[in-house]
């Protein structure tokens, strides 16, 4: 029985390169670019994220999430779910 | 949800799958709908049985959902081995002069007769291109009983009865009904045909503005769980009992959690009676009521209800009824919340350069403005590209910010065609991008010619040599 979940080995690093001369090219997976926040700790959740996703009638949280993660004046990120439902 | 699953493979034994989240509205096809092969590739190599429940396309409404949609769904079910189908009873679509629009959240269909017979007709047309057995689901609904209505149990016994079909019992929104005020769960359980229940559904929820929220947000409540202990012994047909929960709140329930809420399931199922019987069911009478002065067709109702949850003012008796109604006013802040979900889920670097440059008002401000004229769309891709189009067409002053939203339409491009796109940008692009992931503004940027090429493959992670960077001499 496969285990799911198993199939993408992700390398370290991405393939750079020189084009004419001119630029630096960077080449970045599309699948990957979602989740810059995590850098190393890539996942494949980014599908659910284009597609349509109102499987509930609930409060959609992700906003309030993305505002409440705010990096203070000394750099530190802030924030969390804690504070829903109350 | 991989990793959820393998650490619960000795107890998960069926997967609910919804398809249209791993859908495009747009691809190299030319089809107006696709999956992505790869995530499809993946769900089949699940070793659970695997039911498919449709989120896009509810058949509540007066307007049968787009058929474009129902080759695909199709192949997906006959693909993944699903067994029965489902979607909601429920509309999201609507019109206004000129004009069809999507609601941008699932809403409660006309509770009458003429509601149940067109929720009716909406499941015969789509029962029709279907491969295997069809149920409703049982919806959620913000709104005040209205006068007149059919109660809950009886519009959903109409509508089954009507289109012939089953029923996918979600006893959390029937619970949340009741806690906002409308019918009793033992009062709607007593009005539907319980051997048409071929499925349940139950979740937790929270309290949101007054209201006990479907918010799929943790564990199932104590007082739900005693319910469904009553209700599944006395359902001889159902074949399945799932646990719905966003991704967003594995982190709070951990797998611990989930776990513990899989062996409830598991605790519940067994006090089912006997063997299921085959599944189908006798036909019910349709209830019929006395048309009133106040008539309102399906679709006036879907038109009103549906304008006024996304900020438009409606005329009439109906729209000024519906407006008073907090349950509206819930629904208006439901939606503009999953809006403003897909945006920052999809322009996520963009969305963080526009509240570090300007503050949490400068994106709301623009949000807010964005919704005035636009009406939300299907998925979150048009969305996402719609915010993209009315954010370059304001020209705003924000450095990087031409350069960031173009590397995301990008990301956004490749996904759906699969083709390559390359995005330029005029400083180092990994610093910059790495600074927004990182919820930050960056420092100083080495100015130079780039290019970012996003590519559509997969199996390289993202880590950057900083020894390589740097503009080259010219």
């Amino acid at each position: 029985m496969p285990a799911p979940g198993k199939a993408e080995a992700f390398a370290t690093s991405i393939p750079l390169e020189l084009t004419a001369g001119r630029a630096v090219r960077v080449t970045v997976p599309a699948k990957i670019a979602f989740n810059l926040d995590q850098m190393q700790k890539v996942t494949q959740e980014v599908l659910g994220r284009l597609g349509c996703d109102k499987c509930h009638s609930g409060w959609d949280i992700r906003f309030k999430l993305e505002e409440d993660f705010f990096v203070d004046e000394r750099g530190n990120v802030r924030g969390g779910i804690g504070g829903i439902g109350g | 949800m991989e990793a959820f699953l393998e650490s619960l493979a000795d107890l998960v034994t069926v997967v609910e799958i919804e398809p249209e989240t791993f859908w495009f509205e747009s691809g190299p096809s030319g089809d107006p709908y696709h999956a992505d092969p790869t995530a499809l590739e993946r769900l089949r190599s699940f070793p659970e049985a695997k039911l498919v429940h449709g989120v896009g396309f509810p058949v509540g409404g007066s307007r049968v959902p787009d058929p474009r949609h129902l080759p695909l769904m199709a192949k997906v079910i006959e693909d993944l081995g699903s067994p029965w189908t489902s979607e909601h009873l429920s509309f999201n679509q609507a019109e206004s002069p000129g004009e069809k629009f999507h609601t941008g959240f699932l809403l409660p269909p006309l509770q009458t007769p003429e509601g149940a017979e067109a929720a009716a007709a909406s499941i015969r047309e789509v029962v029709k291109h279907l491969p295997v057995p069809f149920a409703v689901e049982t919806g959620v609904n913000y709104l005040h009983p209205r006068d007149g209505e059919l109660s809950d149990g009886a519009f959903v016994s109409a509508v089954v009865s009507g289109a012939d079909c089953g029923i996918l019992l979600d006893l959390h929104n029937i619970w949340a009904n009741e806690r906002n005020g409308r019918q009793s769960v033992d009062a709607f359980l007593s009005e539907i045909p319980l051997e048409r229940v071929w499925e349940v559904h139950l979740a937790g929820g929270l309290e949101h503005q007054g209201y006990w929220l479907d918010a799929h947000s943790g564990e199932v409540p104590a007082p739900l769980a005693d319910i469904a202990a009553r209700v599944l012994p006395a359902l001889p047909n159902v074949r399945a009992l799932i646990f719905e929960m966003l991704p967003t709140f594995f982190p709070r329930l951990g797998i611990h959690g989930v776990r513990k809420q899989v062996e409830l399931l598991h605790g519940l199922w067994a006090l089912r009676r006997g063997k299921p019987a085959e599944v189908g069911a006798r036909p019910q009478p349709i209830v019929r009521m006395r048309r009133g002065h106040d008539f309102v067709t399906p679709a006036a109702w879907e038109d009103t209800l549906g304008a006024l949850v996304i900020g438009k003012k409606g005329e009439g008796c109906l729209a000024a009824e519906l407006a008073a109604d907090p349950g509206a006013r819930l629904l208006q802040n439901l939606v503009r919340d999953f809006r403003a979900g897909m945006i920052v889920s999809t322009l996520k670097l963009t969305s963080r350069l526009l509240m570090l440059h300007g503050g949490k008002s400068l994106l709301r401000n623009l949000l807010n403005d964005f919704w005035s004229s636009t009406a939300p769309k299907l998925f979150s891709s048009s969305e996402a590209q719609a915010f993209a189009d009315y954010l370059e067409k304001r020209e705003l002053e924000v450095p990087h910010l031409a350069e960031v939203l173009a590397f995301e339409r990008a990301v956004i491009h490749t996904l759906i065609t699969g083709e390559t796109r390359l995005v330029r940008f005029r400083c180092d692009p990994m610093a910059l991008l790495q600074a927004l992931g990182e919820r930050r503004l960056p420092d100083t940027l080495l100015e130079g010619n780039y290019e970012v090429e996003v590519t559509p493959e997969t199996g390289v992670a993202f880590g950057v040599d900083s020894r390589l960077f740097g503009p080259l001499p010219s």
